[in-house]
């Protein structure tokens, strides 16, 4: 990377209070220093973001690659192309590598790592070396997992269930587990940095009331890493005992109890689907504001209901369980909870919406996404809550109509998320534009794509075809072809985005500081950032609440709010 | 287990006399590194002002944001205000106050007095037939002992309420995975699949929301205490 | 970069002028704040709430052990009070006792570091960490005992026809609570020759007690598993 002046690309966009003199050239955070070293040991919050975004992108084509075997094996009803035990292994292995290494990870630590401090106009994470060793531990467990992977996977599907994990599978349960348990403590020094960068670090006027609604989703999200994660480590560590010592825990045929597992196991997974989908929510409030030219509608609203689904998502997890042998009672009671938390997942979609009202909308890539996320979440919300039904989930449990469901909101929510916000603030990371027109290509086809892919499995899994099978009716194939050609555009899809935004890397021209006219402290800087993000401290004056005065210069479009600096 | 909830009344005063125990070295370190050279002449202030200097945010550190807090921040006219030295620590420096700030000796030995009494008691206790009231027993005396280390040895009687909130914060989601599933399979049918269990067709009350003692989760034992 | 956050060096560009930044004023010892905080008052603070942050965490670790222990208690009842009669209570308060007097002397030493007393902070860390050993050695002796009955899961366990089906889970928690507890233990050790190396260096009793702080934020957390852990295991129905 070429260093970058100190004079901002635009004298109006990037107005620092003070004068700038007697610093003539400012390096960027990546011209700063050279070489693997400066990468590998770095402390720099924006670096760690990046070798997080080197890695779950591997991370993301890895589980890609299980999930076209899966499609390419589902093309057929007979089973051509897998043994039923390797097939097992791949959704497994597709499971595990998407959610634990990938989506986990996906926002917190690329975006959220990169733009928390930022945006709070901190000059790094409260903790810079935990959040290191937070990427090393990254590391070591998808090493564990790889090994794994390379010595022939683990069967069990994602959620382990004892007995099976514990007494019966032959394959590599612990490497895996080990790996998931080492990779929880990543994810938990991150959102503990992320707390307390938000508590702490704030700049002079940053109020919580003024603080980007992308903040308000990683804080709630941090909660849940926080305290839920570790839940998922003692369950793990209690499974790995059972299986290693042959001691009765939760296989009852040596005295223990099935339903203790799961009850631990969704303690934790069940808010871990609300750390994959909060700070996508949170993107898009960002993403949604931006482009239609509109202060958010609701700021309060939606950033209460970050909190509420943070703290909601904890009471609900048996409704994984309806089917388990939880008592009447339980399942009445997690069916009501689950219900609670559609309201301020309701109340966001509404506020979005409200925002776009009258808005002066911008078709620009970002914006594909986040109107794409909204779309998908509320299908896969809405077909949440028939799940939460107890009656139709006993119908529908286990079948494909759960797949469908839970990709719209994992891939349809968590990924677009992603994605918007990687394109809307790749131009601050990297400091390059990507093309326009091949973002709005590829975005078009991921929408297509995906719903071609996961569309005809909400009426598979209706018809009754359950999940985890390589084999299936004759007349189910139509609808299974369907959706692997969807799955096919959907691959083809994914694959665009990475060849632009790697090729922009050198050849995309420069970012302004602000290429979106957009408000927030992220964009006072200049892109990419310097090594303590801002050449000045910035003071905020105003919020993404605060009607203050339009802060651009004529000619542009008027700025409603955001931050000025 | 232990809830801060009793000490909020005290934190005003603790943190107000926050600062005053500090070493002066750490007063002047406080100051030393300013980032506007305008403000470089106002180093030396004692830090009790940057409290009083910081009427603009007010309370930055409240956990849930209050009406009140937004109003007095949108009307504050911030280009008024003499550019300051602190960054966030503004933000903080109520927060920090306390910590610095422990309790006597007197207390530190008191405590310590209580807690040896205690375990004495719960030890007592367990060897005492108290029916179905030796699980709540032992329970309510080893809350008291572990609320009575977090209050004290740990400061959070002297600390803000954020601290308080995050020392809570374990023991409700605890309180919260003990209370729902206990709840659960006291409700499960008496010859269930699985389960056959103990209290037969005893559908417990529902976990009573917001209830942060997490020992109500070990109550379902002692109902059949009894040998 | 690795040295960006050592307290002492500062990269190139940060706020304001370096002048300003780079004077620390006066004072003794190394300037101990990090190149990313304002001011000592915000450092302190942020490692205190990250340190409650690690603690509300570690709640939730050994609370999935705690479910556990409270599930099988209720489902096993029996078994654990028979089970629970083969640890020794005697044994269990000594420690107990044991526990809370390293708890004072930590406490003790975060006020002496507090108060800027590098000796005595000194004494009272070496205080903390014999009274550990303490409890450590009487475990050690503890988990032999129960070696030498034929306790231990999966390895020739013979509570099973004696002490009631169940029972194996109840040496199974003993032992895994203990065990992660014992292990917290020793990392607190571990921490607390850094903290002596610090405090040699006049890291600790300076203008940032905060590591002393939060190595007694620690300690006190392991003190309080075990408040929970004696009664939980070792006074089932003892009449």
């Amino acid at each position: 990377m070429s260093p970058v002046m100190s004079s901002p690309p635009s004298a109006g966009a990037y107005s620092q209070r003070g004068s700038r003199s007697g610093r003539p050239v400012v390096l960027d955070y990546i011209a700063a220093s050279h070489g693997v070293r400066s990468w590998l040991f770095t402390v720099d919050h924006k670096r760690i973001g990046l070798l997080y975004l080197m890695s779950i992108t591997a991370a993301f084509f890895l589980g890609g690659a299980f999930a076209v075997a899966v499609r390419v094996e589902l093309l057929t009803p007979q089973g051509d192309v897998f043994q039923s035990e390797t097939y097992n292994k791949m959704f497994t292995m597709h499971g595990i590598v998407m959610l634990f290494f990938f989506l986990i990870p996906s926002i917190p630590a690329v975006l959220g790592n990169f733009f928390v401090p930022i945006m709070v106009g901190a000059r790094d994470m409260a903790f810079p070396r935990l959040n290191l060793l937070s990427w090393y531990l990254y590391i070591v467990g998808a090493s564990f997992t790889s090994w794994a992977v390379i010595d022939g996977g683990v069967d069990t599907g994602w959620t382990f269930y004892t007995p099976y994990s514990s007494s019966f599978s032959n394959s590599h349960v612990i490497a895996v587990a080990s790996g998931i348990f080492v990779l929880g403590f990543s994810s938990i020094l991150t959102a503990i940095n992320i707390i307390v960068t938000v508590h702490r670090m704030r700049a002079p006027g940053m109020t919580w009331l003024r603080l980007p609604l992308f903040v308000w989703a990683m804080y709630g999200t941090s909660i849940i890493q926080v305290l839920g994660t570790p839940v998922l480590a003692i369950t793990i560590l209690l499974l790995g005992a059972e299986r290693l010592l042959r001691v009765g825990i939760f296989d009852p045929a040596i005295g223990g109890d099935p339903l203790l597992f799961q009850h631990l196991f969704w303690f934790y997974s069940h808010p871990a689907v609300y750390i994959m989908v909060l700070p996508a929510m949170g993107v898009v409030s960002e993403i949604i504001s931006t482009f239609s030219r509109k202060r958010i509608f609701g700021y309060r609203f939606i950033a209460g209901s970050s909190i509420a689904i943070a703290v909601l998502g904890f009471l609900v997890w048996g409704h994984h369980m309806f089917v388990s042998g939880q008592s009447m009672y339980g399942a009445l009671v997690f069916s009501v909870l689950s219900y609670l938390v559609a309201v301020p997942s309701a109340v966001k979609v509404f506020n979005w919406t409200m925002t776009l009202h009258k808005g002066a909308i911008c078709f620009d890539t970002p914006m594909l996404y986040a109107l794409g996320f909204i779309g998908f979440f509320l299908i896969g919300g809405l077909t949440g809550l028939f799940l939460a039904a107890v009656g139709l989930d006993v119908h529908v449990h286990d079948t494909y109509f759960v797949v469908a469901h839970f990709h719209y909101i994992m891939v349809g929510g968590a990924l677009m998320g992603y994605l918007g916000g990687l394109h809307y603030w790749w131009p601050k990371m990297t400091g390059r534009m990507y093309p326009e027109w091949l973002g709005k290509f590829a975005a078009f086809t991921i929408f297509v794509g995906f719903n071609l892919t996961f569309f005809p499995q909400f009426v598979l899994g209706y018809l009754g075809m359950p999940r985890r099978y390589h084999v299936y009716p004759e007349e189910f194939q139509v609808l299974n072809v369907m959706s692997t050609a969807g799955a096919s555009v959907l691959g083809f899809g994914y694959l665009v985005p990475m060849a632009y935004l790697l090729h922009s890397l050198r050849y995309g021209p420069k970012a302004e500081a602000d290429p979106w006219k957009a408000d927030g402290l992220e964009w006072r800087t200049m892109s990419p950032p310097p090594v303590e993000n801002f050449l000045e401290q910035p003071i905020v004056t105003g919020g993404p609440d605060e009607s203050t005065p339009p802060a651009s210069e004529p000619g542009t479009t008027p700025q409603l709010g955001g931050a000025v600096v | 287990m232990a809830d801060s909830d009793k000490k909020k009344p005290d934190r005003k005063e603790a943190g107000r006399s926050g600062d005053a125990s500090e070493p002066p070295a750490a007063q002047r370190k406080k100051r030393a590194r300013p980032i506007i050279p305008a403000s470089a002449a106002a180093e030396e202030e004692p830090p009790r002002n940057i409290r009083v200097r910081a009427e603009r945010p007010p309370a930055p550190e409240a956990e849930v944001p209050s009406r009140r807090a937004a109003a007095s921040v949108t009307e504050e006219a911030p280009r008024r205000r003499k550019p300051q030295p602190e960054r966030s620590a503004a933000n903080v420096a109520e927060d920090v106050a306390g910590t610095h700030h422990g309790p006597s000796m007197t207390i530190y030995f008191g405590i310590f007095g209580l807690l040896l009494v205690l375990t004495g008691v719960t030890v007592a206790a367990a060897f005492v037939d108290l029916g179905p009231f030796s699980a709540p027993v032992a329970v309510a005396i080893a809350a008291v002992k572990a609320t009575v280390v977090v209050l004290y040895f740990m400061h959070v009687k002297y600390a803000s309420r954020l601290i308080g909130l995050y020392a809570a914060s374990g023991f409700l989601f605890l309180a919260i995975l003990l209370g729902i599933t206990m709840s659960e399979v006291s409700a499960r049918a008496p010859a269930g699949p699985i389960d056959p269990l103990a209290p037969a067709g005893r559908v417990a009350p529902p976990p009573t929301a917001g209830h942060a003692n997490p020992p109500s989760g070990l109550r379902p034992a002692p109902a059949d205490d009894e040998p | 970069m690795s040295e960006a956050t050592s307290p002492v060096s500062r990269s190139g560009q940060g706020h304001g002028p370096p002048s300003l930044r780079g004077g620390h004023g006066g004072g003794a010892g190394p300037s101990m704040l990090f190149h990313h905080f304002e001011t000592m008052v915000q450092q302190k603070a942020a490692v205190e709430l990250g340190m409650w942050l690690f603690l509300a965490q570690e709640v939730m670790f050994f609370g999935g052990l705690f479910m556990a222990y409270v599930y099988y208690r209720n489902k096993f009842h029996d078994a654990f009070v028979h089970a629970s009669k083969h640890l020794d209570v005697t044994l269990g308060t000594v420690n107990t006792v044991v526990l809370i007097g390293s708890s004072l002397t930590m406490a003790l030493a975060v006020d002496a570091a507090q108060k800027g007393k590098r000796d005595r902070t000194r004494n009272l860390v070496v205080a903390t960490m014999v009274l550990g050993l303490v409890f450590m050695g009487i475990k050690a002796y503890e988990y032999h005992h129960k070696w030498v009955e034929g306790l231990i899961p999966g390895a020739g366990f013979s509570g099973e026809a004696t002490l009631g089906h169940g029972s194996h889970i109840f040496f199974i928690l003993y032992f895994m609570m203990t065990g992660l507890h014992a292990l917290h233990m020793i990392i607190g050790e571990g921490l607390m020759i850094m903290l002596l190396v610090w405090n040699k260096q006049g890291k600790v009793t300076g203008e940032y007690p905060s590591r002393c702080h939060a190595m007694g934020l620690y300690w006190h957390f392991v003190d309080i598993v075990w408040i929970w852990l004696f009664p939980m295991l070792y006074l089932v129905s003892r009449h």
